[in-house]
C-alpha cells in the first residue's frame, strides 16, 4: 500500500515536473494516471472534414501543444472523413463488427449524436474531476458522453459588397420583402431551420407555411462550405449558414469580405461537442486532446484561431462576448443542447420533410 | 475442358490438359462474383431502415413507396436523362472525329495529343466548373461582363445555370474518354472496307458514314453507352453549376440524402434508387448484349496481314489543327488556368487588381507534406494494381462471353456492366458492410488498400469490359482457328495471337483505368481511413471545404508528377508500335 502510494506520488510529480512547463494544467492524481497511459498509447488518431480539428494543421498545432502541456510525446495524426452524420454511422458500424474505431475523437452537435447515445457507442468520462479548474459539471452533456467545447451562431452568412441589405433584416418575415426575391441562397437542408419547428417556438404548420413562402424568394441552394462562393459574390447571402461561417469564415477574418448576421427571431446558439468512441484505439491520449481543447491556451490558440469560434460557457470567449452584445439588444437566443434536442423529439425528421419544400423551383 | 473454347484439342495438345479455359472461366467468376456480392448488399439496403448491422434493423418497403410517390424523383431521373443526353452528344461530336484525325490521318503532334488527352482527366471537376462561373455566371463572369459592356446590355446575355448548358461541359469533360474508346477500335480497323469505298468511287464523307461508321459501331455503342452513364453520375457540374439554381440530377440528389446535417445517411433511399438505376443499366446491357450478337459482322481484323491506311489531310490540315486546338483551349486550357488561378490565392475570386496583388504560393507551402505523401504513395500503387487486375479479369470475362459456348456466358457481361449504374458511395457502403460484418474474421481488409483495391476494380469493370469486348469483337476467329490448327493450345493462342492483337486497346484501357483511379472521388468517402487515404480523397476533402486554393495546389503537384509519366508512357508505347503516332 505505501509502496503504491509512493509510486503514485513520484508519478504525479515526474508528470507534474513536465505538465510545470507549461503551467497551466493542474494535475490531478486522475489525470497523472491518464498522461501516462495516453503516453504508453503514443498516438492520437483523428478522421474528419477538414474544418473539424483545423484537418492537418490543427493535428499539427495539437501535437506540440498537447505535448509541451503535459509532457507527452504524442504524435498525432489527422485523416480527411465525412461529415458529422456519416461518419458516426461509421463508427458505429465498426463498433458493432467489433473493429477499433478509426478515429479516436469524435466532434459533433447533439443532432448527431443523440441517435447513438442509448447504443453505448460512446465513453463516460468524468470530465469535471479531470480538469475542475476548467471544466464544470453543466460543460458536461449525455450522462458524461458529451463535452461542450465550442458555440457557433448560425445566421446570415453574406458578402458585405454584393449583399449590403443584409444588416437590415431583422426577423424572418424581412427575408419575404418582394425587393429580396432572388438575392439569396439557402441550404438544401435547411440549415438552422429546425429550431423553429419546435412546439414551443414557431411549430411544423407555422413553419411550413413561412417555408413556402420563402422557396419562391430563393436564387438557389448552396452547402455551408459555399463560403467562396459568397466571398467571389457568385452567392451573395446564405440563409442560414450552419455555424455562423465561424469555421469556413477563418481565412476571411478581418478582411472585411464576409460577415454574420444573426436574425432575431431565430436566433440560436449551437453547442459543438467531443466524444470518445467506445472503442476508440487510444482512448486516454483522446481524453488529453479533449482536455487540452478545454485549457485557456486551447480554447484561445486552437478553438478560437483554427477552428473558428470558442465556448459560450467561458466568460472570457470571443463568443461570449459577441453573444452577450447581441443579447443586450434584445435577441434573446435558443441553445442547442442535448437537453433541448431531446425535449424536441422529431425535429430532424420533420426539417427532412421541410427541406423537400426549397428543392423545388 | 476444351469444349468450352468449342474446338476439338490439336492432336499434340491430347496428353495435356488445357487448363486455360477452366482458369478463365473462374478468373470471371471470381470478378463477377464479387460484383454480385456487391450489388447484393445494395439490395439488401434497399430493404432496410436504420443503421446497417444495428440489430435494431427493420425491413420495409417505405423506401420504393417513397421513391415511386415522390414527383421529385422523376424530375431528378428527367433532369439527370437530358444532362446526360446532352453530355454524350457533344462528346462523341467532338471525340470521334479527333480520334480518326489521331489514328486515320497524317496529323501532326500525335504524343502530345495523347498525352494532353489523358491529362484531360488529371484537372479536377471542380476546377472546370468553377472556370465556367468565372467566365459565364450572370453575375460574376467575366464575358457577360464584357459583353454586357461592350454591347451595353442591361443583363447578362450567357448563363451556365442550366441543364443544357451543363450537359454540355460535362460532354467536353468526357470527351478524352470517349476519345480513348473510340481510338482503340479505330486503331485495330483494317482499311480494306475503307480503301473499297474509295476505290468504288465514294467520297470521303460518303466512306466514313457509310463504312467506318457501322463497322465502328460496337465501340461506339460501348463509349455511347459508357459515357451516357458517366453522365448519370457525374457530379463536379451538377454540384456547382446545378444545385445554386435548384437543378437536381442523380449525383447530387444521392449526396444529399447521404450527407444530411441531421440524423443518420439515409442509404436505403439511395440504394433503393440503385436499384431502379440497376434495372434502367440491365436494359442498356440487353441492348448491347443484342448488338453483340452481331459480332462476327464487325470482325475486322482477320488474318490477312494489313497495315492501317493513313489519310493524308492536305489542304485540311490546318482547319483540323485549328479545329483540335480550339477543344483544347476551351475544354482543358481554360480549367487548367482556372486551376493556377485557384492555387496562388488564399480565396477564389475572379481574376481583378486586388486579387492579383493577393497572388501568392501560401497554398503549396501549407500543404500537409506527410499526407500528401502518403496518399501519394498509396494512389501510385492503386494506380499500378487497379488496371491490372480489372483488364485481367476483364479479358477473361469477354473471352467466356464471346470466345465460349458455355451456357448463361451472358450473365458475365451483364453483371460486369451493372456497377455503372450504382453510385460509387453506394458501393462504397456496401463494401464497408462486406468488409466489416463478412470478411473480417477470414480476410481482414478494412482500413487496408486491398478494400480500396477490391471496390476499385468492381466499379472499373464496367468499362474494362466494354474495352476489351470492343476489341475482341473485331478479332476474327480465323486467326485462332488457324492457331490451333497448328496444335497451339487455349493458353497459347490466347498468349501468342488474342493479346498481341488486343495489346493496344489494352493499353489504351490500363492507362484510362489508371488515370480513373487517380481522380476517383466518391468511392473512397465511406472506407478511406489513415491506413489507405487515396490522393483524390485528399483533394475532394479540400474542396468539401471550400479550401479550393490548397485542392488546386495538390492538384497542379500532381499533374506535374503525372505529365512527364504520361509523355513517357506514349512514347514506350509507339516505340513498341501498340499505337499509332506516326
Amino acid at each position: 500500500m505505501m509502496f503504491r502510494l509512493a509510486a503514485l506520488v513520484c508519478l504525479s510529480s515526474a508528470f507534474a515536473i513536465g505538465a510545470a512547463q507549461a503551467a497551466t494544467v493542474p494535475m490531478t492524481p486522475e489525470l497523472a494516471k491518464v498522461v501516462k497511459a495516453a503516453e504508453a498509447e503514443g498516438t492520437i488518431s483523428l478522421r474528419s472534414t477538414n474544418t473539424v480539428f483545423a484537418g492537418p494543421e490543427g493535428a499539427k498545432f495539437a501535437q506540440d501543444a498537447i505535448n509541451k502541456t503535459f509532457g507527452t510525446h504524442l504524435t498525432v495524426a489527422w485523416t480527411p472523413g465525412p461529415a458529422y452524420g456519416p461518419l458516426a454511422a461509421i463508427l458505429y458500424q465498426e463498433k458493432l463488427a467489433g473493429q477499433k474505431s478509426s478515429t479516436d475523437v469524435y466532434t459533433t452537435t447533439a443532432v448527431q449524436m443523440t441517435p447513438y447515445l442509448d447504443k453505448d457507442l460512446f465513453r463516460v468520462v468524468d470530465w469535471a474531476k479531470l480538469m475542475p479548474s476548467r471544466i464544470n459539471p453543466d460543460m458536461v452533456e449525455a450522462e458524461g458522453r458529451a463535452l461542450r467545447f465550442q458555440t457557433v451562431l448560425p445566421g446570415i452568412l453574406y458578402n458585405r459588397k454584393a449583399a449590403p441589405w443584409v444588416s437590415s433584416i431583422e426577423t424572418t418575415a424581412d427575408l419575404l420583402k418582394p425587393e429580396l426575391k432572388g438575392k439569396f441562397y439557402t441550404t438544401p437542408f435547411l440549415a438552422g431551420f429546425d429550431v423553429l419547428l419546435a412546439n414551443d417556438v414557431w411549430g411544423v404548420p407555422k413553419t411550413e407555411d413561412f417555408v413556402r413562402r420563402l422557396s419562391p424568394q430563393l436564387a438557389g441552394l448552396a452547402g455551408c462550405e459555399a463560403t467562396d462562393r459568397i466571398a467571389s459574390g457568385e452567392i451573395p447571402a446564405l440563409v442560414v449558414d450552419c455555424s455562423g461561417g465561424a469555421v469556413n469564415r477563418l481565412k476571411y477574418r478581418g478582411k472585411g469580405i464576409l460577415a454574420n448576421h444573426v436574425i432575431r427571431d431565430m436566433a440560436q446558439k449551437r453547442e459543438d461537442y467531443l466524444a470518445i468512441p467506445v472503442n476508440a484505439p487510444h482512448p486516454n491520449a483522446a481524453i488529453l486532446y479533449t482536455l487540452y481543447v478545454m485549457t485557456h491556451e486551447g480554447q484561445e490558440r486552437m478553438v478560437y484561431d483554427l477552428f473558428g469560434d470558442d465556448l459560450y460557457d467561458f466568460p472570457d470567449s470571443h463568443i461570449h462576448r459577441e453573444a452577450d452584445a447581441l443579447a443586450a439588444k434584445g435577441i434573446k437566443f435558443i441553445d442547442v443542447t442535448f437537453d433541448w434536442w431531446r425535449a424536441h423529439p422529431g425535429l430532424d425528421k420533420a426539417n427532412a420533410a421541410l427541406a423537400k419544400l426549397v428543392r423545388q423551383r | 475442358m476444351t469444349a468450352m473454347a468449342g474446338k476439338a484439342p490439336a492432336p499434340a495438345e491430347r496428353r495435356r490438359r488445357d487448363w486455360a479455359p477452366a482458369g478463365m472461366v473462374g478468373v470471371a467468376m471470381v470478378a463477377t462474383g464479387a460484383v454480385l456480392a456487391l450489388l447484393a448488399v445494395v439490395f439488401w439496403l434497399s430493404f432496410v431502415e436504420g443503421t446497417p448491422g444495428d440489430p435494431a434493423l427493420v425491413y420495409t418497403l417505405d423506401h420504393y413507396r417513397a421513391m415511386f410517390f415522390d414527383s421529385f424523383t422523376y424530375r431528378v431521373l428527367w433532369n439527370t436523362v437530358l444532362f446526360s443526353a446532352m453530355a454524350l452528344s457533344v462528346a462523341l461530336a467532338l471525340a470521334v472525329p479527333i480520334a480518326w484525325l489521331i489514328e486515320r490521318t497524317d496529323f501532326p503532334g500525335k504524343p502530345l495529343i495523347l498525352t494532353l488527352m489523358t491529362t484531360a482527366l488529371l484537372i479536377p471537376g471542380f476546377a472546370v466548373s468553377l472556370g465556367w462561373v468565372f467566365l459565364l455566371h450572370p453575375k460574376i463572369g467575366l464575358v457577360n461582363h464584357w459583353l454586357m459592356a461592350v454591347f451595353g446590355l442591361s443583363e447578362a446575355p450567357l448563363d451556365v445555370g442550366n441543364i443544357f448548358a451543363m450537359g454540355a461541359i460535362e460532354g467536353m469533360n468526357l470527351t478524352p474518354l470517349a476519345f480513348i474508346m473510340t481510338a482503340a477500335a479505330l486503331r485495330a480497323m483494317d482499311p480494306a472496307l475503307e480503301e473499297a469505298a474509295a476505290t468504288s468511287g465514294a467520297r470521303p464523307w460518303q466512306t466514313a458514314w457509310r463504312v467506318t461508321l457501322p463497322v465502328l459501331w460496337p465501340a461506339l455503342l460501348a463509349a455511347a453507352i459508357y459515357v451516357a452513364t458517366i453522365g448519370f453520375a457525374a457530379f463536379d457540374v451538377p454540384a456547382i453549376l446545378g444545385l445554386s439554381r435548384r437543378i437536381f440530377t442523380f449525383s447530387t440528389y444521392v449526396f444529399w440524402v447521404l450527407t444530411p446535417s441531421e440524423g443518420a445517411p439515409e442509404y436505403g433511399s439511395v440504394a433503393c434508387l440503385s436499384v431502379l438505376m440497376t434495372a434502367i443499366a440491365a436494359l442498356m446491357s440487353w441492348a448491347y448484349r443484342r448488338a453483340q450478337r452481331q459480332a462476327p459482322k464487325y470482325a475486322v481484323v482477320t488474318g490477312k496481314g494489313y497495315r492501317p491506311r493513313i489519310a493524308r489531310l492536305g489542304r485540311a490540315k490546318l482547319p483540323a489543327i485549328l479545329g483540335v486546338a480550339l477543344y483544347f483551349v476551351v475544354a482543358q486550357l481554360l480549367p487548367l488556368l482556372m486551376l493556377c488561378w485557384a492555387a496562388l490565392l488564399p480565396y477564389l475570386q475572379p481574376p481583378s487588381a486586388a486579387a492579383l496583388a493577393a497572388v501568392s504560393l501560401n497554398n503549396f507551402r501549407n500543404l500537409p507534406q506527410a499526407l500528401l505523401w502518403r496518399a501519394g504513395t498509396n494512389t501510385a500503387i492503386l494506380m499500378a494494381v487497379v488496371p491490372t487486375i480489372t483488364l485481367f479479369a476483364s479479358v477473361a470475362i469477354s473471352w467466356v462471353v464471346l470466345r465460349t459456348r458455355i451456357r448463361f456466358r451472358g450473365v458475365f457481361d451483364f453483371l460486369a456492366f451493372l456497377p455503372l449504374a450504382i453510385p460509387a458511395i453506394v458501393f462504397s457502403v456496401a463494401a464497408l458492410l462486406i468488409a466489416l460484418f463478412v470478411l473480417r474474421s477470414i480476410v481482414p481488409i478494412y482500413g487496408t488498400l486491398w478494400i480500396l483495391i477490391l471496390v476499385y476494380v468492381v466499379a472499373r469493370l464496367s468499362y474494362g469490359t466494354r474495352m476489351t469486348n470492343g476489341a475482341l469483337i473485331q478479332i476474327h476467329t480465323e486467326l485462332e482457328e488457324s492457331a490451333r490448327v497448328c496444335g497451339a493450345s487455349t493458353g497459347g493462342v490466347l498468349r501468342r495471337v488474342l493479346l498481341p492483337l488486343l495489346m493496344p486497346s489494352l493499353v489504351y484501357a490500363w492507362i484510362w483505368i489508371a488515370l480513373l483511379t487517380y481522380r476517383e472521388l466518391s468511392l473512397p468517402v465511406v472506407i478511406s481511413t489513415s491506413g489507405n487515404l487515396p490522393f483524390s480523397y485528399l483533394v475532394w476533402g479540400f474542396v468539401q471545404d471550400s479550401a479550393y486554393g490548397q485542392a488546386a495546389a495538390a492538384s497542379l503537384i500532381m499533374l506535374a508528377l503525372m505529365l512527364p509519366i504520361l509523355l513517357l508512357y506514349w512514347l514506350v508505347a509507339r516505340r513498341a508500335g501498340i499505337v499509332a503516332l506516326r
